[in-house]
């Protein structure tokens, strides 16, 4: 469970750059959660994951984790024994190791954890982001931007984390890769039963895969709740450069032009299912 | 990340509208006369005319003293070396070490941080009212009558934006990359020297490999519009001297013949 009591950030505190970042955000996020941060550039979003992971301090208020105050804590991570994992915008940057293997290991060997144990976890780090045992012997550097970006997020999963964040997975990535890896990541929550906090831009991914939305705008929490309820009032998202996802609009628009359809549906799949009923009727 | 060397102070002042030769020409000018001065006198003028300088960029004082700071061991030491080494009348004995402050070591210790710190306060106050883009503007101007010598003034010059260009870049890029490592539970500030060391490599590997990334898609990006090299190239900006450069240059001149005048008659 992550608590945010009143956080603020400011960003190059006193110096004619300053700006702020965040401004008294509190919130919480339950055990086996799934829920999604979107906004637009500059609302904050990246910050206030990072201050979820411990990555970054709150220059005001308190972050707990399963009731741990972490706000001063120093390396996060591994005091929590990896409980927590971030994985960043464009993970495949911080690879550096000589060999796949050894850089999905960096983690779990930092935390101090015994060879065996290490092994076994890589094993399954690489299994649950579909990196085929082959790969491990080559070097991070040979491979693909997509089988990269995995291999970095196995980097964090090796650590066992309860609650992964991730902030923007699937950016830069081809519509082929981005399914991939959105894909791994709901199954990683399903299967797995870890809490996830993924930060978009994208409206259709969050709709797709998460079950709660966080909706930032100028360093504010402007919307919490049920994916259901999110859409149900466009007004707000559209006054804060946000939109409801394409097949929402689609649908709206069906319902507009006479069709009888509903228009609260935000997934692809529902959105099929529901016109080809009505396809059954009309024929 | 806090560098305040070479940051640039986006503000509106007679300095920050000069031409950056003026400025350039005026910071060399101005680190001769530092060297040359070796006396009570010669050191007022020029902290008063520091401390004009200062005032009239508009820049807060207390981002000159910040960036003093990576250099204050290098004062201590030195300034300590010359009060204690020095040859003179001796003024105070240390009790028990029987270490003795002369005079000369004194008068010399004080004028050595002096010296320091407006060298520093010099170059920061080009730094902080020219943006880095002017600044290797003026600088190309400047190499520009070398270059019938063999001096590659405009490759000097492009080298030196791009390089400027990609300090904070890379600063930013070291401190994301930190952060990744530190969420994959890398410590940094523990162990010993050697371990402290060689927790760089997981930071130092991806930042290389990202720095010549970046190398090549400028490369690539630059050929796609046509970049060939100085040639019959033209700036968006042309520099023009002004009345306030004519006027600085006397300001500058004057200073260098008082400090020489009273070098001569004192």
């Amino acid at each position: 469970m992550i608590e945010l009591k009143n956080i603020s950030y400011v960003y190059s505190k006193d110096s004619p750059f300053e700006t702020a970042a965040l401004s008294d955000v509190t919130l919480s996020i339950g055990e086996g959660e799934f829920v999604g941060i979107i906004g637009h550039t500059g609302s904050g979003k990246s910050t206030l994951v990072n201050i979820m992971g411990g990555i970054v301090k709150p220059t005001g208020g308190r972050v707990y984790i399963d009731g741990e105050d972490i706000t001063e804590m120093k390396s996060v991570t591994k005091k929590l024994g990896g409980k927590i994992g971030v994985v960043f915008q464009y993970p495949e940057y911080q690879l550096f190791e000589e060999t796949v293997y050894k850089d999905i290991a960096f983690g779990p060997k930092n935390l101090g954890i015994g060879a065996d144990e290490i092994d076994k976890r890589v094993r399954e780090a690489a299994k649950m982001t579909n990196i085929s045992e082959e790969l491990f012997e080559k070097s991070p550097f040979e491979l693909s931007g997509g089988q990269k970006r995995r291999v970095a997020i196995a980097g964090i999963l090796s650590m066992k984390p309860k609650m992964l964040i991730l902030d923007e997975p699937a950016a830069g990535l081809d519509p082929g890769g981005r399914e991939e890896i959105l894909g791994q990541i709901k199954k990683m929550h399903s299967e797995y039963g870890i809490t996830v906090v993924l930060v978009s831009h994208s409206m259709e991914d969050v709709a797709e895969i998460c079950e709660k939305v966080i909706v930032m705008a100028k360093g504010k929490v402007i919307k919490y709740s049920h994916m259901d309820e999110v859409f149900k009032d466009s007004t707000e998202l559209k006054n804060n450069g946000l939109s409801v996802p394409e097949v929402t609009e689609i649908m709206s628009e069906l319902k507009k032009a006479g069709l009888s359809v509903r228009d609260d549906i935000y997934r692809m799949d529902d959105a099929v299912s529901e016109l080809l009923a009505l396809y059954g009727e009309v024929r | 990340m806090d560098i305040a060397i070479g940051q640039y102070f986006p503000k509106d002042s007679v300095i920050h509208r000069m031409d950056p030769r003026t400025k350039l020409l005026s910071v060399i000018i101005y680190m001769v006369i530092i060297f040359m001065a070796k006396d009570v006198w010669s050191f007022l003028i020029t902290g008063l005319f520091t401390l004009a300088v200062i005032i009239m960029s508009k820049v807060p004082v207390k981002y000159y003293f910040k960036g003093l700071k990576p250099i204050l061991i290098i004062m201590i030491i030195t300034s300590l070396l010359n009060l204690f080494l020095s040859q003179g009348k001796v003024i105070y004995e240390l009790p028990y070490l029987g270490w003795k402050i002369t005079d000369e070591g004194l008068k010399m210790s004080v004028f050595m941080v002096l010296r320091l710190s407006f060298l520093l306060i010099g170059t920061s106050a080009l730094t902080f009212t020219t943006s880095p883009v002017t600044l290797t503007d003026g600088l190309e101007a400047l190499l520009r009558p070398f270059s019938k010598i063999g001096v590659p003034s405009h490759e000097i010059a492009m080298m030196m934006t791009i390089a400027l260009r990609f300090i904070p870049t890379f600063a930013e890029e070291a401190d994301k990359i930190k952060k990744a490592q530190g969420a994959r539970g890398a410590d940094f500030s523990s162990g010993s020297l050697l371990a402290r060391a060689k927790a760089m490599i997981p930071i130092l590997v991806p930042l290389f490999v990202g720095a010549f990334r970046r190398a090549d898609e400028l490369a690539v990006a630059m050929e796609a519009r046509c970049y060939r090299g100085g040639a019959g190239r033209t700036s968006l900006k042309k520099l023009k001297f002004g009345k306030r450069d004519f006027l600085a240059f006397m300001v500058m001149l004057l200073l260098l013949s008082g400090i020489i005048l009273i070098k001569i008659f004192l």
